[in-house]
């Protein structure tokens, strides 16, 4: 009932002001008349223009204060869906991070309860590592996205060997990517972009994470780099489940979840995206022709035509 | 030895927890989706159940599962502090949950209680093996009633409970007594809902309005009675 009570505000705003309108023309329509016939007993020029001005006014002041409820409804309805996912975004964050911290407290709390050996305590102690990343890399990632959604980050644009780049990239970052099969190829050797490094690396990052997140055991991953006319195309393709084509455009949405049962916090491709366009690039995902998996496509200005030392 | 299933997709925490068990005696095994936990629980005394689990989710396991056996004890773990999480694995028939980060000296506690509430029970059974009352009927043995949903299979635990209420009957059980006697809790620490929903699951099952109960009262700041 609760839900409803905006919308019942507004439908009763409208009705009267409806009614307040109507009964504005009514009562002018009569009110001319009276007037009318007043006049034509005393033989006095009636002002058409003064009268019909009044009308307007009127008319005028309740249109406005039916368009204003219906604009103050409509901001209402997008803060309330914004609300609701900073909910769901909350909800979502505090499990990504007290997921690492209970483990982390259970293997604290083991090695105090139990007396282990070296080599076990060896083990724990790098699994309690693992779990401080995977905490640091969460908070690094919420500070990040308030941070580009503030607008508050600077870039160093460099013109870099894209091809190059990327290589380096993936062989400095094999560790991280342990649980799937990456190849990449690229149309050429001289692919040249003007890009930020540092943060391009998020970009890659998070793409890879989240196809391997929501891929199978063992996920396969295409990268491509090809140039086409002056913009250079990467492509990542996933063998994942494929997300419906009605959603294909959400999934960069801030706090969009596809499913949120799921782990993340949906902050990843929001990211993705923020820095793209920072890029003064363009970011679109596809579904895979084979069914299997989607590919998000990265379309960067070429810049071999300029100086490459710039 | 008793063998416990634990379902955890966080391998780490999967893994912690299978040593703490085996360090305490059990033989512990780990899996990480609850679709398999639906093929292989029957072979264990007991399941740790992580609700937040890829594909299927912990409850929809959970609601299976006990279609499947009623009496086959659950702790379910939740990172979810949402009362609705925690209320909605009980009132589909976990035994007893906990709220991550959770400590280990409390989960292992738990989980010694539940395995041990079986021996318990079955010596308490044979004194009172069923109970009837107004139009209800609970077949303690066989853990079967006939409520206000008609004819239905109990839980472990609501077998538990509904039976120390009515060996006590006309007189006033307290929350703490009842998590001492039912669950085995002998600590205050333990902070817990658990009683508090259970009883609210019983009275949907024992009452003919559960808002306006007849059989399962709650004497104010007291605790609980139940009366023919």
């Amino acid at each position: 009932m609760k839900k409803l009570l905006p919308i019942i505000f507004l439908v009763i705003t409208l009705l009267a002001s409806s009614a307040i309108l109507t009964l504005w023309i009514v009562w002018y329509i009569s009110v001319n008349n009276l007037f009318g016939n007043l006049f034509e007993k005393y033989g006095i020029e009636p002002s058409y223009y003064t009268s019909v001005l009044w009308l307007l006014q009127g008319i005028f002041l309740v249109v406005f204060v039916i368009a204003g409820a219906i604009t103050i409804f409509v901001y209402w309805t997008r803060s309330k869906s914004l609300d609701n996912m900073r909910m769901a975004f909350i909800s979502g964050v505090s499990h990504e991070l007290l997921t690492p911290l209970s483990s982390l407290k259970l293997y604290i709390e083991t090695m105090l309860l139990r007396n282990i050996n070296k080599e076990r305590q060896q083990e724990f102690l790098n699994l309690m590592l693992e779990d401080t990343d995977i905490l640091a890399d969460h908070i690094s990632k919420i500070l990040l996205a308030s941070k580009l959604e503030r607008k508050k980050a600077v870039y160093t644009f460099k013109t870099v060997n894209m091809t190059d780049y990327i290589t380096d990239y993936l062989s400095s970052n094999k560790n991280n990517f342990k649980k799937s099969k990456i190849t990449f190829r690229s149309n050429s050797k001289n692919i040249f972009s003007k890009i930020d490094t540092a943060f391009f690396n998020i970009v890659l990052r998070n793409i890879i994470d989240n196809a391997i997140k929501y891929g199978p055991n063992k996920t396969t991953i295409k990268i491509e780099l090809n140039k086409k006319n002056n913009k250079n195309i990467l492509s990542i393709s996933d063998n994942g489940p494929g997300i419906e084509e009605k959603r294909l455009k959400k999934i960069f949405s801030l706090f969009y979840r596809i499913n949120h049962n799921k782990k993340g916090t949906g902050l990843g491709l929001y990211i993705v995206k923020t820095l793209v366009k920072a890029h003064k690039g363009n970011i679109w995902a596809i579904n895979n022709i084979d069914n299997k998996g989607i590919t998000i496509n990265i379309s960067l200005k070429d810049e071999y035509a300029k100086d490459i030392n710039s | 030895m008793q063998k416990i299933l634990i379902v955890e997709d966080e391998a780490n925490l999967a893994k912690g927890l299978k040593f703490n068990l085996e360090m305490e005696n059990y033989e512990a095994h780990t899996i990480d989706t609850a679709e398999e936990a639906l093929d292989i629980f029957m072979n264990f005394d007991m399941m740790i159940l992580d609700i937040m689990l890829p594909k299927m989710d912990g409850i929809t396991a959970l609601k299976e599962i006990r279609k499947q056996n009623p009496k086959f004890p659950i702790l379910i773990l939740s990172a979810k502090k949402s009362e609705e999480s925690i209320v909605s694995g009980l009132q589909e028939g976990a035994d007893d949950y906990m709220t991550k980060p959770f400590s280990l000296k409390e989960l292992l506690l738990r989980i010694n209680r539940i395995l041990s509430r079986q021996s318990w029970y079955n010596d308490s059974t044979k004194k009172l093996s069923s109970y009837n009352f107004s139009r209800f009927s609970i077949d303690f043995e066989a853990f079967e009633a006939k409520t206000a949903r008609g004819h239905t299979k109990l839980t472990q635990y609501e077998c538990f409970v509904m039976k120390y209420l009515i060996e006590n009957k006309n007189q006033i059980v307290s929350r703490q007594e009842l998590l001492e006697n039912v669950w085995g809790y002998e600590s205050k620490e333990i902070e817990t809902r658990t009683v508090d929903i259970f009883i609210a699951r019983l009275r949907k099952l024992f009452e003919n309005n559960p808002k306006n109960p007849l059989h399962i009262i709650s004497i104010r700041g007291l605790g609980y009675k139940f009366v023919d």
